[in-house]
């Protein structure tokens, strides 16, 4: 699991500083719906039916103890003692208040999340097989290139108004637990010739209308390569 | 633009602090319980009154008006949509709408 550095800390502070500051800007009337809307969604903010809801990143879906208790603590203070975690192994609190999620969001940084890119036209939390490291089948933990492919992807300038949401996730084993198929790109880790490398799916779809590809690319990326920069 | 609804109607929008749902009442305030909803039956009253509820920015989101019918003496919501933010998640019974003040 990744731990922050000196920059991803001041980076997380300073973005919460600034949401908490374009909130109180919304409530005194500074800033119109409008205006305030890009901004909470930026920020994994939405307006729901019922209620205000906000999608926590798990990257990868994976967590500590230290943040499992966190989100555990958040649900009994802030919201009604509940999360719902998401198929892209997110959480979402679904009752906050306006008001309360820039304290929500100083809690996670406590231990080390947050809720950047959890929605808006932008690359979204990269996911892997929930079964990572623990199965019998996996050629590699798919976790770490997940976690190379986030801090690419992450605030970065290019990915964040993109035309429509972008999905990512990765498997270390020839049994797709992580529906690659079902992303915009899956990277499946295999091994040819001798050599360890990705099998590149693009053009899934995931959500209310999901769709399957088969491998269409035809790409074969080795691990280690710099097909990422 | 979305075509105007079916006349009766209530105005309904999200609270700007809470998300709550929120309807708004005959002295212009706003209630989480449709009962308590001003009901607009000409259409020039549901204007005025969305027009009024729109320019409260600083209190609801997203005003916009529904249309409800009278059923036994209470309100109820005709689309789908409305019942689920009148009576909460669909999947059981939970959510802020498990409070006495939604009715």
């Amino acid at each position: 699991m990744y731990s922050y550095n000196e920059f991803d800390t001041d980076f997380v502070r300073e973005r919460n500083l600034q949401f908490r500051a374009q909130v109180q800007r919304r409530i005194q009337g500074h800033l119109t719906e409008d205006e305030f809307k890009p901004l909470r969604l930026m920020n994994g903010v939405y307006l729901q039916l019922h209620a205000y809801m906000l999608r926590v990143a798990i990257p990868y879906g994976t967590l500590n103890s230290a943040k499992m208790h966190k989100l555990a603590d958040i649900s009994k203070r802030w919201d009604k003692g509940y999360g719902h975690f998401t198929t892209r192994q997110n959480i979402q609190f679904n009752w906050p208040k306006l008001t309360d999620i820039s304290d929500i969001l100083d809690a996670l940084a406590k231990v080390e999340m947050h809720a950047i890119q959890t929605s808006g036209n932008t690359v979204r939390n990269v996911t892997a097989d929930h079964f990572s490291a623990a199965a019998e089948d996996e050629i590699e933990d798919p976790r770490p290139y997940a976690e190379l492919i986030r801090q690419w992807s992450t605030d970065h300038p290019e990915f964040q108004f993109l035309p429509r949401k972008f999905k990512i996730a990765v498997s270390g084993s020839h049994n797709d637990r992580a529906v690659i198929r079902a992303h915009d790109i899956g990277l499946q880790i295999v091994q040819k010739h001798g050599e360890t490398g990705f099998e590149v799916v693009v053009g899934g779809g995931h959500g209310a209308d999901a769709y399957d590809r088969e491998n269409n690319s035809g790409v074969f990326a080795k691990t280690g390569s710099s097909a990422l920069h | 633009m979305a075509s105007k609804p079916n006349l009766p109607v209530v105005v309904t929008a999200n609270a700007l602090l809470e998300g709550d749902v929120v309807y708004v009442k005959a002295d212009g305030s706003w209630s989480r319980s449709l009962q308590k909803a001003l009901v607009l039956r000409e259409t020039k009253d549901a204007d005025s009154h969305l027009q009024t509820a729109t320019a409260q920015s600083n209190l609801v989101v997203g005003a916009y008006l529904i249309p409800v019918e009278l059923n036994a003496g209470r309100l109820e919501t005709i689309h789908s949509r409305e019942y689920f933010r009148k009576t909460g998640p669909s999947n059981y019974f939970h959510g802020k709408q498990t409070e006495k003040h939604y009715v």
